[in-house]
C-alpha cells in the first residue's frame, strides 16, 4: 500500500501530462486543418467575387466567420502570353507602317491570398499562421483600341480595360476598307483613259446600318439583303449580255453605262487618292449597296 | 483509497479527450465537405453558364467566316470586272501593239468571272442558312444545353451528376452596346450614340443556379442528427467578342506559310504589264494594304490611301463570365438534388 500510494501521484502526473499534451496536439492539428480549409474556401469565394466586381472581404464575411479580420491580399497578374505570332508591326518605331491591329479579351489572373492566424484559446496556448490562395480569370481587354498603344500584344505593361468599359462591347460586326483603282473611262483601243480610287460599297458588312433590318437572312428587307442583290447583279452581267464576245476591232469596249454595270458602279464612292482617312465626319462617303437599276 | 481514486481518473480523461477529439475531427471533416460541395456547385454553375450560349456565339462566328469568304470573292469579282473593262478597251498591258491580242485574256477573264460568281453564289446561299438565328432560338438552345448537361452528367460533354442545374434567366444583354459604323472614308467603333440593334443581334446573357443537398458525413449518433447541407452555386455569362481584329490580309503575313494571307492573284498568268496608276497592273488582283499612322494619345489612326486595300474589321465570339444579375434568388426558383 505504501508503494502504491507513493506511485499514484507521479503516475497521475505523467499520464495526465502525456494525455493533455496529446490532446492539445490533436486539437491543434484539427484546428490547423479547420483553419486551412476556411482559408482555402475563403480564397476561392473572394477571388470569384473580386473578378465579378464584388467586394472580396464582404463576400467571405458571412460564410467564413473564421476569416473575419484575416488579411485579404488581391494581386492582379497579367494574362498568359498568347502565342499567335501575327505581325501587325506594332512597335513604337513602326507606328507609321501599321497594317491593322488586334485586341483580345483575355483573363488576367486575379490572385487572392487569405492569411489567417489561429490557435487554441485565441493563440494563447500557441499560435499558427495559414494561407489560402486562389487564382481566377478576370476578363479584361488587352491592347485596347486595336493595339493603339503601340505595345506588343504580350506586353504586361499594356493598358487593359474591363470588357464593358471598352469599345469591344458591341453587337457582332464585320466592316472594312476596300479601296480599288476603278477605270471609269475606258477608251477604245487605248485602254483606260481615266481612273479613280474607289471605295467599294460591297455587300459584306454588318454594322449599325443593318442590325435593325426587320428580317434575318438574305431576302428583301433582311440583314444581308445586299448580298443576294449583289449576287443577282453579278450574275445578270453575264446573263444579260453586258459583256461582249470579242474585243478590239469594231467592238465597243465595256462601259459602266449598261444597267447592271451602272448598278455596280453606283454602289461605290470615289475617294481622292492620297486623302487621309479619319479627317472627315462619318457619313461623308456613304455607300449605296442596296441600289439597283430597274433594268438590271 | 487514494491509489484506487488515482487509477480511476485516467479513463474519464481519456474518454473525454477522445470524444472531444472525435467531435473536432468530425467537425473539421464536415466543414471540409461543406466547402468541397460549395466549390463543386460553383464550378458546375460557372461551366454551365460558359457553355450555354455557345450556339449563339457559334452562329455569329459562322456569319463572320462566311462574310470574310464572300467579301474576298466579291473583291475578286470587282477586280475581274475592272480587268475585263480594260482588256475590252485593248489596254496596252495586254495588247502588245494590237488590241485584238487581248482577246485570249478577255476570254479567260470571262471564264474566271463566271467561276467567281458561282463561288459567290455558294457563299450567299451559305449565308442564307447561317443567318436565320434568333434570340428565342438562343434562349431555347441555352436551356437545351443545360438540360443536356444534366442528362449526360458524368459522360463526355456532360455536367456534374451531383448537382441540379436550373436556368433562372436567359435574355438579351441589358445595357447600351457600342455602335459600329462604316462608310467610304472611315469606320468607327464606339460611336457617339449607342447602337440600335434588334434582339436577334444583341448578345445574350444567362444566369444559372446549381444546387445539391449534401447529407452529413456521419448520419447521426446518440440523439444527435447532423443537418443536411445545401450547396448552391450561381453563375452568369454573356456572349462577347473576345478578339477584335483589323487585318489587311494582303500585307499581314500568315505565320504558317510565311506569305501574306491573301497574296496577289495574277489573272493573266504573268503575260501582262502594268499600265495603271502608280504602277498598278489591271490584270493582277492585289489585296494591297495601306500603312496607317497611329496617334496613341488621341486613340486614333490616320491612313493615307496610296493604293488598293482590302481590309476587314471583325472579331470572334465566345462567352465571358459576368456578375449574376437577377437579384436575390426566390425560394423554389431552382431545383435541388440530393447528392
Amino acid at each position: 500500500m505504501k508503494f502504491s500510494r507513493g506511485a499514484a501521484l507521479p503516475e497521475t502526473v505523467v499520464v495526465l501530462g502525456l494525455s493533455l499534451t496529446l490532446l492539445y496536439g490533436t486539437f491543434e492539428l484539427g484546428l490547423i486543418g479547420y483553419t486551412q480549409l476556411s482559408a482555402d474556401g475563403a480564397a476561392f469565394v473572394a477571388a470569384h467575387a473580386a473578378v465579378l466586381g464584388n467586394d472580396p472581404s464582404a463576400a467571405i464575411a458571412s460564410p467564413f466567420p473564421m476569416a473575419n479580420g484575416a488579411k485579404v491580399t488581391l494581386t492582379q497578374n497579367p494574362p498568359e502570353d498568347t502565342n499567335v505570332p501575327v505581325d501587325y508591326q506594332s512597335s513604337q518605331a513602326q507606328q507609321n507602317n501599321r497594317h491593322g491591329g488586334v485586341q483580345v479579351v483575355r483573363p488576367s489572373r486575379t490572385q487572392v491570398t487569405i492569411g489567417q492566424t489561429g490557435g487554441i484559446g485565441g493563440g494563447v496556448l500557441g499560435q499558427f499562421d495559414v494561407a489560402g490562395a486562389f487564382i481566377e480569370g478576370n476578363m479584361l481587354v488587352s491592347d485596347t483600341g486595336f493595339d493603339l498603344n503601340g505595345y506588343a500584344i504580350n506586353d504586361p505593361t499594356a493598358k487593359m480595360n474591363g470588357y464593358f468599359a471598352d469599345d469591344g462591347n458591341a453587337p457582332p460586326y464585320f466592316i472594312g476598307f476596300r479601296y480599288m483603282w476603278h477605270c471609269d473611262l475606258p477608251v477604245q483601243n487605248n485602254g483606260c483613259g481615266h481612273s479613280v480610287m474607289a471605295a467599294l460599297g460591297m455587300a459584306e458588312y454588318l454594322n449599325g446600318g443593318n442590325w435593325n433590318q426587320p428580317a434575318n437572312g438574305i431576302g428583301p428587307g433582311a440583314v444581308y439583303a445586299a448580298m443576294l442583290l449583289h449576287q443577282q447583279v453579278y450574275a445578270n452581267i453575264l446573263n444579260n449580255g453586258e459583256l461582249p464576245q470579242s474585243v478590239g476591232g469594231g467592238n465597243r469596249p465595256i462601259t459602266w453605262t449598261t444597267p447592271c454595270l451602272q448598278t455596280v458602279a453606283a454602289w461605290d464612292v470615289d475617294v481622292p487618292a492620297g486623302y487621309p482617312i479619319g479627317q472627315k465626319a462619318i457619313g461623308f462617303y456613304p455607300f449605296s449597296p442596296l441600289y439597283r437599276n430597274p433594268a438590271c | 483509497m487514494l491509489g484506487l481514486r488515482a487509477r480511476g481518473q485516467t479513463l474519464p480523461i481519456w474518454a473525454m479527450g477522445l470524444g472531444a477529439a472525435l467531435v473536432l475531427a468530425f467537425s473539421a471533416l464536415q466543414y471540409g465537405e461543406v466547402l468541397r460541395w460549395q466549390i463543386r456547385a460553383q464550378n458546375a454553375a460557372d461551366a454551365a453558364a460558359a457553355g450555354a450560349l455557345s450556339v449563339q456565339t457559334s452562329a455569329w462566328n459562322q456569319q463572320m467566316a462566311v462574310m470574310y469568304a464572300a467579301s474576298v470573292e466579291e473583291w475578286r469579282i470587282r477586280n475581274l470586272l475592272e480587268a475585263m473593262v480594260v482588256a475590252s478597251a485593248g489596254d496596252s498591258g495586254c495588247a502588245r501593239g494590237n488590241s485584238t491580242n487581248c482577246q485570249p485574256l478577255y476570254n479567260s477573264l470571262k471564264d474566271q468571272y463566271a467561276r467567281a460568281v458561282a463561288r459567290y453564289t455558294t457563299d450567299v446561299q451559305l449565308m442564307s442558312r447561317v443567318s436565320q438565328y434568333t434570340l428565342p432560338q438562343a434562349q431555347a438552345d441555352a436551356k437545351a444545353i443545360v438540360a443536356d448537361f444534366q442528362r449526360n452528367c458524368g459522360k463526355a460533354n456532360g455536367g456534374d451528376c451531383g448537382v441540379s442545374y436550373t436556368v433562372t434567366d436567359v435574355r438579351k444583354r441589358v445595357g447600351d452596346l457600342n455602335d459600329v459604323q462604316q462608310d467610304g472614308g472611315a469606320w468607327v467603333v464606339n460611336g457617339i450614340a449607342p447602337a440600335r440593334v434588334k434582339d436577334d443581334y444583341t448578345p445574350a446573357q444567362i444566369e444559372i443556379v446549381t444546387c445539391a443537398k449534401v447529407p452529413p458525413l456521419v448520419p447521426g449518433f446518440l440523439n444527435f442528427t447532423p443537418p443536411t447541407f445545401t450547396a448552391v452555386g450561381r453563375a452568369a455569362a454573356t456572349s462577347a467578342m473576345v478578339t477584335e481584329e483589323w487585318i489587311q490580309p494582303g500585307v499581314i503575313v500568315n505565320p504558317q506559310t510565311g506569305k501574306p494571307f491573301q497574296p496577289p492573284e495574277d489573272f493573266s498568268g504573268g503575260t501582262t504589264t502594268a499600265t495603271g496608276p502608280n504602277g498598278h497592273n489591271w490584270f493582277v488582283n492585289d489585296f494591297g494594304g495601306n500603312a496607317a499612322k497611329a496617334f496613341p494619345l488621341s486613340n486614333a489612326y490616320s491612313e493615307r490611301i496610296n493604293g488598293p486595300e482590302f481590309s476587314a474589321v471583325t472579331g470572334w465570339w465566345s462567352t465571358i463570365p459576368i456578375k449574376p444579375y437577377s437579384g436575390a434568388l426566390a425560394p423554389g426558383s431552382y431545383s435541388c438534388a440530393t447528392s
